[in-house]
């Protein structure tokens, strides 16, 4: 990617979107980066089975 | 001079800029699961049918592309990383380097993929020669994961760039999933399948083909387990079924290791020629040498390897006096010479959209449809070709037939040769550019007869692929002839021995059962010799010497119990440990015996005060402990069933109060506490109701002046009770003589102390058991318990049992249970000196 494509894209005011990530309940986030990150295997085991069919964006 | 600013920051905030909100949790969520599903169906699982994750796919893929087949010339391996990369691996160079360099090893692939020239690494764990180095192409058994590729038998994919296509999956003719197995870790899950014969998954597959009802059973027929390059031995099949049965099962895996006599004194050295599966030589060979240094291997001698081109060979020499089976069992229990192997069976399925755990039975089953569907799609293309070809010669038949026609129209034709033929003829446009195609030598008479030959056999041909794809049983037919044909080629004899044990493999069943006498001494010093070694002497003899100790030292407890009961330590501190009695250190009959902090974690100051044995831990049974200061505690064992490697605490004692006595009950037994100026107390333990694991306990006896509890022990019907004094006397009484009392008295007079001194000693005993009595001054005698007279009172003096030298008193008096074998005595007391004791003892 050159300068200008990542201008283009990415940093242009005019055309970038920016995602803010908000906190709205912290307990619950816990939970999910426990989950989701945490040093427990099964229950993430899991939740990606239960949730594999949702996937979006696969990184070929 | 600090910079002006010389703009408003309001103004770089962009308001009209577009921001979209978003949660963490939600955000968190799909992030995590696209990268995790990544992971799985990209990276670190194989595809069911091919065996393959899509690096190994991408440079097989690429080798063929670049046709470097087992009969070409060797290419640089540079060559080939690169053409993955640019290709369709837009990863890390490494990454696929070291993919390729294990599809060459010999030791990690059961049938290599990738035939490597050069260094490609080692059983010993040295790393391959950078890829510049070495070269690469095919072996001949990937010919078989190629095969057919061309005839449209499996779907494809756009590469990174989309300037090219990739294969989804490679025709695998061979079972490779299970042939080759793989490992992998990805998010969340993992998957870990074994390498199989090739012989024996091919001869399965037949099966399943020939019956379709074929369970476990038939299966396993063939299929009698994981087969590893390494070799080595599996044990046992339990893990082996299950893993087969459920897609989850432990192997476990042994080096081959055998015993070999040299030297001019036949002294015995263990040779080790095979290891188990993905074990790293020298990393083995340093684990088995730090131990011995940390002496937790005992017994060797010398390590040595000996490896050549000829094969592995690990010399391990022994001491002298070590059994070469012992240290063995050691080795396999301490070090990776045996090793387990977690089979987890995951593949994806249905076309890479989902991880699964599949059975056996599951895997051919995939298999064998991938393999049905390879051969179905490879018919159609060869039909639609025999089709067009055949299309094709009907044309040409057609011009032959017609030739002299067929020339003039050509000639008189300006432009429009191929529609005037076409329309004379009618023939599509394909037939009439074949004939507009055909050279002036097509049209002597041999060629004529060459076309309708092969429209004849090309007939045949459309006829076998249309019957072929219209029966099922006839498709299975060549998908089995297929199968055989390769396994015919490639397939061989197993490496891995598989070897049937009974039960359970752990290091308990390596140590044989055996009744052992173990000692501890108030320094802290134990010790287990086998029973057998203490040999029987007369009453009254002097004892050989028992145990050397440094002086201030003397013996404290000892008993005897098997090598594979619990052994529970209780600490001044009150804390317990517990561990097997094989697990304390074997000694000669005169060593002084392990330091207890080599084998427990006692801290400074704290000293071991009781050690007992505990049948079962699990059961019903009660621990009763005493205190020198005459209290007790009753606990139900099983609330020492989880004792940390740490410790835990037993007991809460007063500070000036020592735990002296622990036995162990089953819930409705008579206890007897003796004290050392000769009063005993019998109750039955429900006296003392079960407390909690660090409650301080009740009072057992009331205690007289410097009286002070010396023991206790469980009475039982038939038995009688053993009362040892200090100067050697030993009486002994029936067990009905103590009447049962109430806990926390005075007690009854058990021995009269003032005329045959100090209790020392008091145990319930069996009459046909033998007397170990051991002195302060370290010698121990070995007697028939029977030889001591049961008398009729509870104070009647009894018998001398030791005799002692001045200033020497005994120590400790324990019963064990008597030998079959009685030697004569080999201790320092003649014959003579025995039977003039008798004489004194019987006054």
């Amino acid at each position: 990617m050159d300068p200008h494509e990542l201008w283009d894209t990415t940093m242009d005011p005019e055309q970038r979107t920016l995602r803010r990530v908000t906190l709205a309940d912290a307990i619950a986030a816990d939970a999910v980066f426990n989950l989701l990150m945490g040093e427990e295997v099964d229950p993430r085991r899991e939740w990606i089975e239960n949730n594999a069919k949702y996937v979006m964006n696969l990184d070929v | 001079m600090a910079h002006r600013r010389d703009y408003n920051p309001e103004d770089i905030l962009f308001p009209d800029q577009i921001i979209t909100e978003s949660d963490i949790i939600p955000e968190m969520k799909t992030a995590l699961l696209d990268y995790a599903m990544s992971v799985i169906i990209d990276r670190a699982l194989p595809d069911v049918r091919d065996g393959l994750k899509p690096v190994h796919r991408r440079i097989l893929y690429t080798l063929h592309e670049d046709k470097l087949y087992s009969d070409r010339p060797f290419k640089k391996s540079a060559t080939c990383v690169g053409d993955v990369l640019g290709k369709y691996h837009p990863h890390g160079d490494a990454s696929v380097y070291d993919a390729m360099v294990r599809l060459a090893q010999n030791f990690s692939m059961r049938y290599m993929l990738v035939e490597g020239h050069g260094n490609f690494g080692s059983v010993d764990g040295d790393p391959p020669a950078a890829y510049r180095y070495t070269e690469a192409r095919l072996s001949k058994i990937s010919n078989e994961m190629i095969r057919d590729i061309d005839k449209d038998t499996v779907n494809w994919n756009p590469n990174f760039d989309e300037t090219r296509k990739e294969p989804r999956v490679l025709p695998s003719r061979f079972p490779n999933l299970l042939v080759n197995g793989s490992q992998g870790i990805a998010v969340g899950m993992t998957t870990n399948i074994p390498p199989h014969n090739l012989t024996e998954v091919i001869n399965a597959c037949i099966c399943v083909l020939d019956n379709p009802d074929a369970g476990l059973e038939d299966l396993m027929e063939h299929i009698t387990g994981p087969d590893f390059p390494t070799r080595g031995i599996i044990m046992g099949r339990a893990g082996i079924r299950q893993a087969y049965a459920t897609g989850r099962g432990k192997i476990v895996i042994r080096a081959r290791a055998e015993f070999e006599e040299y030297g001019r004194d036949n002294r015995t050295r263990i040779i080790v020629s095979e290891l188990p599966y993905m074990v790293k030589k020298r990393a083995l060979i340093k684990k088995i040498a730090d131990q011995v240094r940390e002496k937790r291997l005992d017994g060797i001698s010398d390590l040595r390897d000996e490896s050549d081109k000829n094969g592995m060979r690990i010399v391990i020499e022994l001491k002298r006096d070590a059994n070469a089976q012992v240290v063995l069992n050691k080795l396999y229990a301490q070090t990776d010479m045996q090793s387990s192997f977690g089979v987890i069976m995951r593949a994806l399925v249905d076309d890479q959209r989902q991880p699964k755990i599949l059975t056996l039975r599951e895997v051919l089953d995939e298999y064998l449809a991938f393999q049905e569907e390879v051969i179905r799609r490879r018919t159609q293309f060869d039909l639609k070709k025999a089709q067009e070809r055949a299309h094709l010669l009907d044309g040409l038949i057609i011009a032959q037939d017609n030739i002299d026609e067929v020339i003039k129209i050509i000639r008189e034709s300006y432009d429009d040769a191929k529609e005037n033929l076409m329309n004379r003829f009618s023939l599509d446009d394909v037939q009439a550019q074949a004939i507009l195609d055909m050279r002036l030598k097509a049209l002597q008479g041999l060629d004529r007869e060459k076309l309708i030959e092969e429209r004849k056999t090309l007939q045949e041909k459309i006829e076998y692929y249309n019957k072929l794809l219209s029966d099922e049983e006839m498709l299975k037919g060549v998908l089995k002839d297929e199968l055989t044909e390769i396994r015919d080629k490639f397939g061989d004899e197993r490496y891995t021995e598989i070897q049937d044990v009974s039960g359970e493999v752990d290091m308990e069943d390596l140590i044989p059962v055996e009744d052992c006498v173990y000692t501890l001494t108030d320094l802290g010093y134990i010790k287990r010799l086998p029973v057998s070694e203490y040999s029987v002497q007369n009453r009254g003899g002097k004892g050989m010497k028992g145990m050397t100790y440094r002086d201030e030292d003397a013996v404290k407890t000892m008993f005897t119990c098997s090598t594979h009961d619990y052994l529970m330590f209780f600490t001044t501190r009150g804390r317990t440990y517990r561990v097997k009695g094989y697990e304390i250190p074997e000694g000669s009959r005169i060593s002084k015996g392990t330091n207890i902090v080599n084998i427990l974690p006692i801290e400074q100051g704290e000293r071991v005060s009781a050690m007992i044995q505990v049948p079962d831990v699990e059961g019903e049974g009660y621990l009763c402990m005493v205190t020198r200061n005459g209290v007790i505690k009753r606990t139900l064992a099983s609330v020492y069933k989880n004792i940390r490697k740490t410790g835990v605490y037993a007991i809460n004692l007063d500070d000036d109060d020592d735990l002296i006595c622990v036995k162990y009950t089953t819930g409705n037994e008579d206890l007897l506490i003796a004290t050392r100026n000769g009063k005993s107390i019998r109750f039955n333990e429900n006296d003392a109701r079960p407390i909690g694991r660090t409650a301080r306990g009740v009072k057992a006896i009331t205690l007289k002046g410097d009286d002070t509890v010396i023991g206790m022990d469980v009475l039982k019907e038939g038995k009688t009770v053993l009362t040892i004094s200090e100067i050697g006397n030993g009486k002994r009484c029936s067990v009905d003589k103590y009447s049962v009392q109430h806990r926390g008295g005075q007690g009854l007079k058990n021995y009269d102390i003032k005329k045959y001194g100090y209790v020392c000693s008091i145990e319930v005993v069996n009459e046909e058991d033998d007397l170990i009595v051991l002195s302060s001054g370290g010698k121990i005698i070995r007697l028939a318990i029977a030889d001591i007279k049961e008398t009729g009172g509870r104070d009647s003096k009894g018998v001398k049992a030791m005799k002692l030298d001045d200033n020497e008193k005994v120590m400790m008096a324990v019963a064990v249970p008597k030998m079959e074998d009685e030697e004569p005595a080999d201790g320092e007391t003649g014959a003579d000196e025995t039977a003039a004791d008798e004489n004194t003892a019987e006054e």
